[in-house]
């Protein structure tokens, strides 16, 4: 039976329109009342982190809801909020779930901290995580929010193109700031450019948050295909049919770089991607200085790049949320590192430092890590960590949250 | 006139089945709205 078909033998049933009418209004009705009832609950049962399958990379995409009632659910009164965004390297990509470095975080901060990681694969530091914090801003005021980045690399206040979804969503649901006028400048200084409405889908991301602001069809249909059965195929599901079952039910799939079997050495140090690999390294500090010494032998610094920074970073976070805001600056494995010349791990070095100097300047915490770390052991390949320097790291950024905490008023008795 | 349409004998049948029919109709443009607005590409990430 074709729909035509089945179209004509509805319209001979001899229904009542106004009755349909009102079902209708009732079913939609009805879906976005549990729509909103689904955005105040936690499905994520034994959340540790993002995994693929509730991620973009299977076309799973989170609300700003659903992150939220994650840390409602799990933080005790008077608990230190800690939310760890950033990319794949604070998600821990490459260190299996029971020995991620947000765990070993958690552990070294105590009970008085409540430690999320909301980090997501190739993310930006002002993606997923830092909406949520942000959104989260005055329920839990004492709150510390950290994303890693490369020195120099740019910032857009609304998150890079695969995962500002999440900021549009915060922001048509009014749990933003919008009264900062250095970001609403950014911002609008984007969109002044008529083309970008029409590129890379933000036209449709905007009409989806408009729709949603009302509807919540993506929290209810979210908690579905979390709980129950999902309708949306992905590219990195484990199977063709399986992407219907029920995302809560896929462990997280991410394997051990200590583990030999899962991952050999020489796929995680590819002797064929050497020269790949060092043209990223080179390219943490490639633009951050003249092309050459000066001839008294320093690096002078290139102007024009730390222009642009400046103006990202001052513009990226609020004025009131930066000095809570935890910036790391992760180093590039020293196996890659050390294969450069004297002069460009000068340069690699500075170039860090000076990143750091420029964050602290611009009212935020800072800090750099994996200079001294072990090539091969700490680091996965040039720029994941292993759980070992996940376990390294999480002693580093405790003792940072702690100073944190003490500085912003987080540890006094009231 | 006498007509081979279907009919129902009673107008609760008649209502309730059609209340059912625009329920689904509802449930259907709620599910659409999600389905519709989604992005069609997924992220490609590969870490090694």
């Amino acid at each position: 039976m074709s729909p035509v078909e089945i179209l004509g033998a509805l319209r001979r049933l001899p229904l009542a329109p106004r009755s349909i009418l009102l079902g209708a209004f009732i079913g939609f009705a009805a879906f976005c009342l549990l729509g909103r009832q689904a955005a105040r609950t936690d499905e994520h049962k034994n959340f540790v982190r993002l995994t693929r399958y509730t991620s973009p990379e299977t076309l799973y995409y989170p609300t700003v809801n659903e992150l939220m009632a994650i840390v409602r659910a799990r933080t005790k009164p008077g608990q230190i909020l800690v939310i760890v965004g950033g990319n794949s390297v604070l998600r821990g990509v490459g260190q299996p779930a029971d020995k991620i470095w947000t765990k070993r975080l958690q552990a070294e901060l105590g009970a008085g901290y409540a430690v999320f990681n909301f980090a997501f694969n190739g993310s930006a530091i002002t993606d997923g995580a830092a909406v949520v914090a942000e959104a989260l801003r005055n329920e839990f005021p004492k709150q510390i929010y950290m994303a890693n980045a490369a020195p120099t690399q740019g910032v857009n206040p609304e998150g890079s193109l695969v995962y500002r979804f999440l900021f549009w969503d915060a922001w048509s649901k009014g749990y933003l700031d919008k009264t900062d006028a250095k970001r609403n400048t950014k911002i609008s200084d984007t969109h002044a450019n008529r083309a970008y409405h029409f590129q890379d889908g933000f036209a449709e991301l905007t009409i989806r948050d408009w729709f949603d602001r009302w509807f919540y069809f993506q929290d209810f249909w979210n908690d579905v295909s979390l709980t129950r059965f999902s309708t949306v195929w992905g590219a990195y599901m484990p199977g063709p049919l399986l992407f219907s079952q029920a995302r809560n039910s896929f462990k997280d799939p991410e394997p051990d770089f200590l583990n030999p079997v899962a991952i050999p050495f020489a796929a995680r140090y590819r002797p064929d991607t050497i020269a790949i690999e060092l043209l990223n390294v080179r390219g943490c500090s490639w633009d951050a200085f003249e092309r050459e010494k000066t001839p008294d032998g320093k690096w002078k610094i290139y102007e024009p790049t730390w222009q642009r920074f400046h103006e990202d970073v001052t513009a990226s976070f609020p004025q009131a949320l930066k000095k809570r805001t935890l910036v790391l600056m992760s180093h590039s494995s020293p196996y890659y590192v050390n294969k450069l010349t004297p002069d460009e791990i000068e340069r690699d070095g500075l170039a860090y430092t000076l990143a750091v100097k420029e964050w602290e300047k611009a009212g935020y915490a800072s800090m750099e890590y994996g200079k001294d770390f072990h090539a091969t052991q700490d680091y996965g390949d040039r720029t994941h960590l292993t759980w070992k320097g996940g376990e390294k790291l999480a002693v580093l950024v405790a003792a940072k949250v702690r100073d944190m905490s003490k500085e912003l008023g987080y540890l006094d008795p009231k | 006139m006498k007509t081979n349409e279907p009919t129902f004998k009673s107008p609760v049948v008649r209502h309730a089945l059609s209340l059912l029919v625009g329920l689904a109709v509802g449930v259907f443009f709620h599910y659409l709205l999600f389905r519709l607005t989604l992005p069609v590409q997924p992220f490609i990430y590969v870490a090694f």
